[in-house]
């Protein structure tokens, strides 16, 4: 059995990266025409043939095999974490046989980067091996990245403590129930955070889920999505998978690592040790999933919906600075506004809040923006005050109609629940107004653009 | 009986227990509801067939004859009126059940207060659009009746299986799998009062073009099958399965369109050996 292990706890010595940067320079040798090259695997993700990042792809494969096999990659869906675990399971065959063929070790295993890890001091920064240049010659390093490092609002394991599977508001760990889901729309706790704000905050090529896998650090970042699914479930508590056979059941079609289309479902991608040989992660005990019957068949769907309180619908453009806005709760009806005042006395019970923004729409690879919610000094991003971070992961797709989007954008979902409770035990706290502000937390680039169509409050 | 009946439902209904499930089950799942309307039109439409004598067929005056046989303009409407019945039967049963993420998103958006006329704003919305497509298509075999006119008959009874192979053929049209991914549309809606009404039936209106635009053609061919209730059923089935099982770009559903293309295609055929128009079950009436 092959163990995935934390790239920043490799022994003196170890082979793991070395093995990892000769295979990937011989995949990116390979034409794109060969679904075991850097380029075919990347695209399996995403790929836009006008991006930069894909000027040297060409020859490509036909239009129907990119139409079978190319960007099927799955966000904003209860999908998202299965697939993307097959994904990786069929990229670490290939990259062990190529690794094989060069003549490395036969248990050789994708390590994961565990940015998360607040005993490590340098947890936060991408890995050494992946940030060097060396004049171009590095496998592991591209062009095009905006920070080497992240920050410690990137990386919260909140998304943890989130109970059923599914949701959208409140948010379910793995995301909503959807058919195949390339993109748009409300993501999952664990995706939303710290997935796709480390994709953003790193930027250039994984910024942009067509062309996120063309970055080496890709792989390690979702290995580590994978342990964090394998960890919330080893926590218990009525954490399970879905039991639905319409997610049990769907299968999602690859390349194996001799080039044969292969296809694998959710259902068998919940041991990780019944995968292609399996494998487990470093220090995180795998265990077989539980028995159907033993399942805890109550998703978040099955709890009263929250309601909506309030929600501002004018088109927001977001730039390089700060963005304020207020949403009026004096508009609530009668009935909220008692819930309101009753959260306002008994703030020891807690509440459950959300911040949803809706129709997120743009292009390129806007930076992450921090919320506050009623900030007291308008010069001052007091951090007391910070409703959480958006990462817009896949913004240019879900905004653009096409094959696989709608064109509606996407959608965050901030738990503001405990910060409002908060807020209102202050002796300031307004009851028919809240006042939002969205800051950029970098430039926003030349190419790059989003605006929210819609921002509301959702209450119990 | 029927008194009985009304009595026993009525004393059902008033059950606290059964007032508060129904109002649960539509504030979780609002869209439990468009489906026990696409039910319940099923149930009328089978019934109408099998119980109350009617037919597995409904058929369409035709245009032409309702112009000309008309003796005034409010007869035409009333006749208008009439043909386009079951056409918006055909809509409510079928495309109903694929309204799930819309009806949803709607419902959320809005205050509980407001949910369930927003939803039937979404759905006023919704029937609207496809009652303008249904008109325009009335006005297309309006178009077809006379071009066919003192053609063979084969050629009219075999009008549904062309419709089915077209839309089959467009299953492969790359374009469609763009229409497909559109009927995931969101909008952003207002949660006041009348405003929020007005967003929710322009969302309908919206989304309502969006599905016309991938469905009409098997619709239509639907239509030219006389809305035989067998195969509605069975399109049905297809949409549903397509629509929440399998990816978009799936061609599943156009080999399922050729099956049925060939199933009229065989029955025109058959009719041909029993001669005269009386004995097409498929033909467009005249």
């Amino acid at each position: 059995m092959r163990e995935r292990k934390n790239v920043y706890e490799l022994p003196p010595g170890d082979t793991t990266l070395e093995w990892y940067a000769k295979a990937v320079a011989n995949m990116k040798s390979r034409p794109t025409t060969d679904p075991t090259s850097w380029n075919y695997q990347g695209a399996i993700h995403g790929f836009n043939a006008g991006n930069p990042f894909w000027a040297g792809a060409p020859p490509l494969p036909p239009e129907s095999e990119q139409l079978e096999f190319w960007k099927r990659c799955q966000h904003s869906t209860w999908f998202f974490l299965p697939w993307h675990r097959m994904y990786l399971a069929y990229f670490e065959q290939i990259v062990l046989s190529v690794v094989v063929e060069l003549g490395g070790p036969a248990d050789w295993a994708l390590p994961f980067w565990n940015y998360s890890d607040t005993t490590n001091p340098h947890a936060l920064d991408i890995p050494p091996a992946f940030t060097d240049p060396q004049d171009g010659s590095n496998p592991l390093w591209i062009p095009g990245r905006v920070n080497n490092a992240l920050t410690p609002y990137d990386v919260g394991l909140g998304s943890l403590n989130i109970v059923p599977f599914v949701g959208s508001i409140p948010q379910g760990f793995g995301g909503r129930e959807t058919a195949f889901n390339h993109g748009g729309g409300p993501f999952g706790g664990l995706e939303q955070t710290p997935h796709n704000l480390v994709h953003v905050r790193i930027g250039g090529a994984m910024g942009n889920p067509q062309t996120a896998a063309l970055d080496p650090i890709f792989w390690l970042h979702h290995a580590n999505i994978d342990r964090l699914w394998q960890v919330w479930i080893n926590m218990g508590g009525g954490r399970t998978n879905p039991s639905q056979a319409s997610w049990l059941n769907y299968r999602f079609r690859f390349h194996d690592a001799d080039r044969n289309k292969v296809s694998m479902s959710c259902e068998e991608v919940l041991d990780t040790r019944t995968i292609l040989g399996g494998y487990t992660y470093q220090g995180v005990p795998a265990q077989a999933p539980q028995p159907m019957l033993m399942r805890a068949a109550a998703p978040a769907e099955a709890a009263m919906p929250l309601e909506v309180v309030a929600a501002d619908n004018e088109v927001k453009p977001l730039g390089d600075g700060v963005t304020d806005l207020s949403l009026n709760l004096g508009s609530a009806q009668e009935k909220q506004k008692a819930n309101l005042r009753t959260m306002a006395r008994a703030v020891q019970v807690p509440q459950s809040a959300y911040l949803l923004f809706e129709n997120i729409t743009g292009k390129g690879v806007p930076p992450v923006y921090n919320v506050y919610l009623n900030l007291p000094n308008e010069k001052e991003m007091d951090e007391e005050y910070l409703a959480g971070s958006m990462g817009f992961f896949g913004i240019e797709e879900a905004s653009t109609p096409g094959t696989h989007s709608d064109g509606s954008g996407i959608q965050y979902v901030l738990d503001v629940g405990p910060l409002l409770n908060k807020l209102r035990s202050q002796s300031n706290w307004d009851e028919s107004k809240l006042s939002v502000r969205l800051m950029a937390t970098g430039a926003m680039p030349e190419d790059a653009s989003v605006s929210v169509g819609r921002i509301s409050l959702y209450s119990e | 009986m029927r008194q009985q009946l009304l009595y026993s439902w009525i004393l059902v209904r008033e059950k606290p227990v059964f007032r508060s499930d129904l109002k649960t089950t539509f504030q979780r799942w609002p869209a439990s509801w468009v489906w026990l309307m696409s039910l319940a039109t099923w149930v009328w439409l089978f019934y109408s067939a099998f119980i109350a004598g009617g037919s597995v067929q409904m058929s369409h005056p035709s245009l032409v004859t309702m112009v000309y046989g008309s003796t005034d303009l409010t007869d035409f409407l009333i006749q208008l009126s009439a043909s386009m019945l079951p056409w918006m039967l055909m809509v409510i049963a079928m495309m109903f059940p694929l309204l799930n993420t819309q009806v949803e998103h709607v419902a959320f958006s809005l205050p509980r207060s407001e949910r369930a006329k927003g939803v039937l704003s979404f759905l006023s919305g919704y029937s609207l659009t496809w009652l303008a497509v249904g008109a325009g298509l009335q006005l297309l075999i309006a178009v077809i009746d006379m071009l066919l006119a003192g053609r063979s008959a084969i050629f009219k009874a075999s009008l549904p299986a062309v419709a089915f192979l077209l839309a089959a053929a467009v299953v492969w049209w790359p374009q469609r799998i763009v229409w497909m991914a559109a009927c995931g549309l969101r909008m952003p809606l207002r949660i006041n009062t009348w405003k929020s009404h007005l967003d929710s039936f322009n969302y309908g209106m919206k989304k309502g073009f969006v599905c016309a635009r991938t469905c009409w053609i098997p619709m239509f061919a639907l239509m030219l099958a006389h809305h035989n209730l067998w195969t509605m059923a069975l399109v049905t089935l297809v949409l549903i399965y397509e629509r929440y099982l399998i990816p978009h770009e799936s061609k599943l559903i156009g080999y399922a369109w050729l099956l049925i293309a060939a199933f009229f295609t065989g029955l025109a055929l058959l009719s041909l050996g029993q001669g005269g128009e009386q004995a097409i079950p498929y033909c467009v009436p005249v």
